[in-house]
């Protein structure tokens, strides 16, 4: 544990201009403090709500305190040991990419039961079409028209899923 | 001459027309997507999975495999055409097959890939329904640690022989395994890591973590190096082999069905590990070693043989033990116990026309896949000229449907986004999603043996060295691992899965 704590100083000086590129070491002590605080949590969190039990007679807290532990173990071994190779440098997404695609399945799991079918695949792929630099307002609307009456088809028609085309809200 | 009778029972099975028809489209849909670049057969079955909760259990297996192999296949073709392989099995292909191609030679390669996959197809069938029950009555033996010490060795392998780094595949296993404990205990029913909501009783939802951790997860990576270019053109010649491409490619595709029908049965193998074993092989044997990379036949031909075989016999530990060697396997799993079938050893005798009709369809799913292949090939080099940026957001509608689907709750979309978000953290540290669904699928399973091994033994964890099958398998677990680590082999590994880039 105590190493682990050193080891994270490297991020703590690079903290504000992101996770600098290239530099492989820092990207796994951010790997070893992400998952041994996941650990700390699963592990008080199985002692403070299950039956841990004995050996003989495993409670349901058993498996996870134990998956807990080596958990903890294994992700400060990673902060440890030296990367064999140099990690690729990071690319990320966009944060207009990013957004819209994780939204998508919210926005569809929020508006398909009050609005339907039609309306939800609508919406949630007019939003997902704007995470590309390439989208524009027509072709996304026509997209997103297109695909939605295509997915009624095959879905409410063809597959006769049980999900109305028009929700509640529109009175049907 | 049992397993002609049961092949029969399988082929009736098969022959029902809606079952013809879910082979169909499913070969044709694994194809589609699989031929599209980034997405391979496992985002393409996260994807398509919901669409066959509808069905019976033997037409939505039969459509799932036929999506399986339908991936492979499309997966080759843009390896061979445009060196862009749409999943790491067919990485070994677009080596020489793209050179092929670039010679002039796309429809010669394109054709021995197909022919050798079809004979490895065959091949593997027979050898399935020559093993399966042998297998299955040998399962029958495995007592409750010895089934504990197996699927140790399958996780354990499932990183052994991937790529990426060993110590981070283990904290993914893990990860994996202690997300499987969410939902209700089984023995006492207590609430597990549910966070005060009921949604979370029977668990995470298993599509929803898959399809997250996949198809939003390829969605993204894709959108980091966005162009508006679209794949490019390329011109067919005649798809028919010449003679001597024939004769030239027949060992390398007899050498690579075996090959690949033996270490797809190994827990964690399967094709990508048949056809980077295949390559090789051929590379070492070959008259003109020099020739590979630079368009060599039997570098098309052995591989694309070796990862078919590979693909199918990987069937044989789900079918018979009822443990998915791969997360492929995995999620076919999960579909499986959603629609109410146990697999395990007992599948051959209670579901007969499952178990039987789910091999016959993998011969019948490899005549339609050579058949749709080869002529419709222009077909899917056109779909690659559909701009990204439609398709995407396509994919994205088609997965929340699915996902939203299966149980109609709106939370297992919330699911879906998050384990997005997971999976996207995860691959910016440098994790590969595979081995964390294998151990969330496998978790309940292994804490079940477990569990029960050790009320069996009254605590005694020594019960897991001292039965001679569970000792044999940890034994083999700890000599693959102890291998990996070797600094010799690890750097040989390295150079392995660099190859594929």
């Amino acid at each position: 544990m105590r190493r682990d704590i050193e080891g994270g100083r490297p991020l703590a000086a690079s903290r504000g201009i992101g996770v600098s590129r290239g530099i492989g070491v820092t990207r796994n002590h951010v790997f070893a403090i992400v998952f041994v605080c996941l650990a700390v949590v699963t592990g008080t969190y199985a002692v403070a709500t299950m039956e841990i039990g004995t050996p003989a007679q495993m409670g349901p807290g058993f498996f996870p305190l134990m998956l807990s532990v080596a958990l903890a173990i294994l992700s400060t071994l990673v902060g440890i040991v030296k990367p064999a190779q140099a990690p690729e440098p990071l690319v990320y997404v966009p944060i207009r990419g990013f957004v819209p695609v994780i939204l998508a399945p919210v926005v569809f799991g929020l508006a398909v039961a009050p609005l339907g079918l039609l309306p939800a695949v609508f919406l949630t792929v007019a939003l997902a079409s704007f995470a590309s630099r390439f989208a524009r307002l027509k072709t996304s609307l026509l997209l997103a028209g297109g695909f939605s009456v295509f997915c009624v088809v095959v879905f409410h028609y063809l597959l006769r899923l049980p999900i109305p085309v028009f929700g509640p809200v529109f009175g049907s | 001459m049992d397993f002609l009778s049961h092949l029969a029972t399988g082929f009736a099975t098969v022959a029902q027309p809606t079952n013809l028809l879910f082979c169909f489209i499913g070969c044709f849909l694994g194809t589609a997507i699989g031929v599209l670049p980034g997405i391979g057969p496992m985002g393409t079955i996260a994807i398509l999975l919901p669409l066959t909760f509808g069905f019976s259990p033997e037409s939505s297996l039969i459509m799932l495999a036929g999506i399986y192999y339908g991936a492979q296949y499309g997966g080759s073709t843009t390896a061979i055409l445009l060196n862009l392989p749409g999943e790491a099995s067919s990485a070994v292909t677009a080596i020489d097959g793209y050179q092929m191609a670039r010679n002039g030679r796309a429809g010669a390669a394109l054709a021995i890939a197909a022919i050798g996959s079809f004979i490895a197809g065959t091949v593997a069938t027979l050898v399935i329904a020559i093993f399966a029950v042998p297998l299955t009555s040998m399962a029958l033996k495995f007592g409750p640690a010895d089934y504990f010490s197996l699927m140790v060795l399958g996780l354990v392998a499932s990183i052994a022989l991937a790529r990426g780094s060993i110590l981070k595949g283990l904290v993914m296993i893990v990860l994996g395994l202690l997300l499987g404990t969410v939902g209700t205990d089984l023995y006492t029913g207590t609430l597990r890591f549910t966070l005060g909501t009921m949604d979370l009783a029977d668990g995470i939802p298993v599509v929803a973590f898959g399809v997250g951790l996949y198809a939003l997860g390829e969605i993204l990576r894709g959108l980091q190096r966005e162009t508006d270019k679209s794949t490019g053109h390329v011109a067919l010649t005649s798809l028919m082999p010449t003679r001597k491409d024939a004769a030239e490619a027949a060992l390398p595709i007899v050498r690579g069905t075996l090959l690949g029908s033996i270490l797809g049965v190994l827990p964690g193998g399967g094709a990508m590990l048949s056809s980077f074993a295949s390559y090789a092989i051929e590379k070492k044997l070959s008259k003109k070693p020099e020739e590979f990379g630079h368009g060599a036949l039997a570098g098309v031909a052995g591989p694309e043989s070796a990862n078919n075989a590979g693909a199918q016999t990987s069937f044989i530990p789900m079918l018979t033990l009822g443990i998915p060697s791969n997360p492929i396997m995995a999620l076919m799993v999960a579909a499986l116990i959603l629609q109410g079938v146990a697999p395990g050893p007992n599948l051959v005798n209670e579901q007969p026309e499952l178990f039987w009709g789910t091999i016959a369809s993998m011969w019948i799913g490899n005549l339609m896949l050579v058949v749709l292949n080869l002529p419709l090939v222009g077909l899917w080099v056109k779909l690659l000229r559909i701009k990204n940026h439609f398709l995407f957001p396509a994919i994205l509608g088609f997965s929340a449907i699915g996902v939203y689907s299966i149980s109609n709750n709106s939370f297992d979309l919330m699911v879906m986004a998050l384990f997005g978000c997971v999976g996207y953290g995860l691959d910016k540290l440098d994790c590969e999603p595979a081995p964390l669904l294998l151990g969330f699928v496998l978790g309940p399973m292994m804490e079940e043996y477990l569990r029960r091994s050790m009320i069996l033994s009254s605590g005694d964890p020594s019960v897991f060295v001292t039965r001679p099958i569970s000792a044999g398998l940890l034994v083999l677990a700890a000599v693959l691992l102890a291998i990996v680590f070797m600094p010799a082999i690890r750097k040989q590994r390295e150079e392995v899965f660099v190859e594929e880039d």
